[in-house]
């Protein structure tokens, strides 16, 4: 017991007493509606700490249930990220196996309106040294693919089989210097010689200093090679300056080169072949 | 004419069948006398019995019994709310021991203030504890309030020395 009521006994007795009998009177007396003072003073003296722990527990209780969504939300989340990580694969795939399809189905009409027989190879890989020229297709001697036929896409000149093996071939690109490709431009029907300049340029040779050869004018296969049919697109003079007799004609293929996926070896070339299919009809 | 005590505690007592007989015949005054007497409605008896023998007694934890006791009788009495006047005169009970121990009592200069003095403190705290606290009417008359102190100081001047006769030393 402190000592202040030790030191006065006599007046906390005194408040004892007013206390007990306070409480007595608000046993007795009622308020509005019949309730007895006690309820109204008991209410008024705890309606704070009520609504204080009523407050306590609410914001307890949100709490607890904001960490249970952030808990929830938490998990669910990483649940959804893989999800994501799933379906952006899945759609990397199908954007893939898309690109994949418009490629072949182009392929397919550039295939189904040439007047050649022709065969669909993938390729697979590339020369590993520096400015590969030379790219592998997934078709080789027992598909009938044989050296020398000329590759094309839809959008141009690829190049020509250059080996064969049983299952595969190599393929040397127009941009190597060592192929030579007859050419002639199309508007003005001036023919030359694209050879490959490497860094997926060519130059089309033999065109006389006093021929106009504009920027942008497009370059054919001339059939005069005896391998690339008459009339393939090869690519778009960039470039061209006047030399000592032939001017120097840069042409950018009209092939993405770099990019190549699929192609088509021709298996009928040559002029009078290509001639001869197109008089027969023959595809 | 000093009014503070200087003597060697002396402590009177008074024989309970001779307190009960006082307490007894102050209620009856109490109850009996307004409805004939219009002006004893200003008197408290109960109040100035409780006033002299807490005094008397020098005891505050007496003057706390027995302010409650005669306050809740007077309370049950008035078929009022049972603690009203229990508290007021508790208080009172208390505060007149409490002077007993430090005012020269036998004075009849004390006696008269602490009268006044009391009656104030008892019918101001009837107050506040109806009017204020419990939120009962009633209306506060000062007329009233100062007429019921001046009539209860002239009583209590005319009943102290009567009761001055029943005590005993302790």
């Amino acid at each position: 017991m402190p000592a202040i009521v030790l030191r006065h006994p006599s007046f906390f007795t005194l408040l004892g007493v007013l206390l007990a009998q306070l409480l007595l009177l608000s046993v007795q007396i009622t308020r509005n509606q019949n309730v007895r003072l006690i309820h109204v003073w008991a209410a008024t003296a705890f309606s704070p700490f009520e609504q204080g722990f009523h407050n306590v527990l609410e914001g307890t209780a949100q709490t607890w249930d904001a960490i249970h969504v952030l808990w929830a939300d938490q998990e669910e989340n990483q649940t959804l990220g893989s999800q994501l990580v799933v379906a952006r694969a899945r759609i990397q795939e199908l954007s893939e196996k898309a690109a994949e399809a418009d490629r072949l189905r182009a392929l397919l009409d550039f295939k189904s309106q040439l007047p050649y027989r022709s065969l669909a190879a993938e390729v697979i890989a590339s020369s590993p040294g520096v400015g590969s020229t030379v790219v592998s297709i997934n078709l080789g001697q027992t598909s009938g693919v044989t050296p020398d036929l000329p590759v094309v896409t839809p959008e141009g000149v690829v190049g020509k089989v250059v080996a064969v093996y049983p299952h595969t071939a190599q393929v040397l690109l127009i941009t190597d210097p060592s192929c030579g490709v007859g050419c002639m431009l199309e508007a003005s029907r001036t023919q030359g010689v694209l050879k490959g300049g490497g860094q997926d340029q060519c130059h089309l040779d033999y065109v006389m200093d006093e021929e106009n050869i504009p920027k942008g004018e497009t370059v054919l296969t001339s059939g005069l090679d005896q391998i690339y049919p008459k009339g393939l697109l090869v690519g778009y003079v960039v470039g061209s300056e006047d030399g000592n007799i032939y001017k120097h004609i840069v042409v950018k293929p009209a092939v993405s080169l770099s990019r190549l996926e699929n192609v088509l070896i021709l298996l009928k070339s040559g002029a009078s072949e290509q001639r001869q299919a197109m008089i027969l009809g023959h595809p | 004419m000093d009014i503070y005590r200087h003597r060697p505690k002396e402590v009177f007592r008074v024989h309970p069948v001779v307190l009960s007989v006082i307490v007894f015949i102050s209620l009856l005054l109490q109850v009996t006398l307004p409805p004939t007497l219009p002006l004893a409605h200003l008197f408290q008896f109960p109040l100035l019995v409780v006033v002299y023998f807490s005094m008397v007694r020098e005891n505050q934890t007496f003057g706390i019994a027995f302010g409650t006791a005669i306050g809740l009788l007077q309370d049950a009495l008035s078929h009022g709310y049972l603690g009203q006047m229990g508290m007021a005169k508790a208080l009172v009970g208390y505060l007149a021991a409490t002077a007993g121990l430090k005012f020269e009592f036998d004075n009849l200069i004390v006696r008269g203030l602490l009268i006044g003095i009391l009656v104030l403190i008892h019918n101001g705290f009837l107050y506040l504890l109806i009017h204020e606290l419990l939120g009962l009417p009633l209306p506060f008359e000062l007329l009233h309030l100062l007429a019921s102190i001046l009539v209860n100081i002239a009583i209590g001047l005319i009943l102290f020395p009567i009761l001055d006769r029943f005590r005993l030393p302790a």
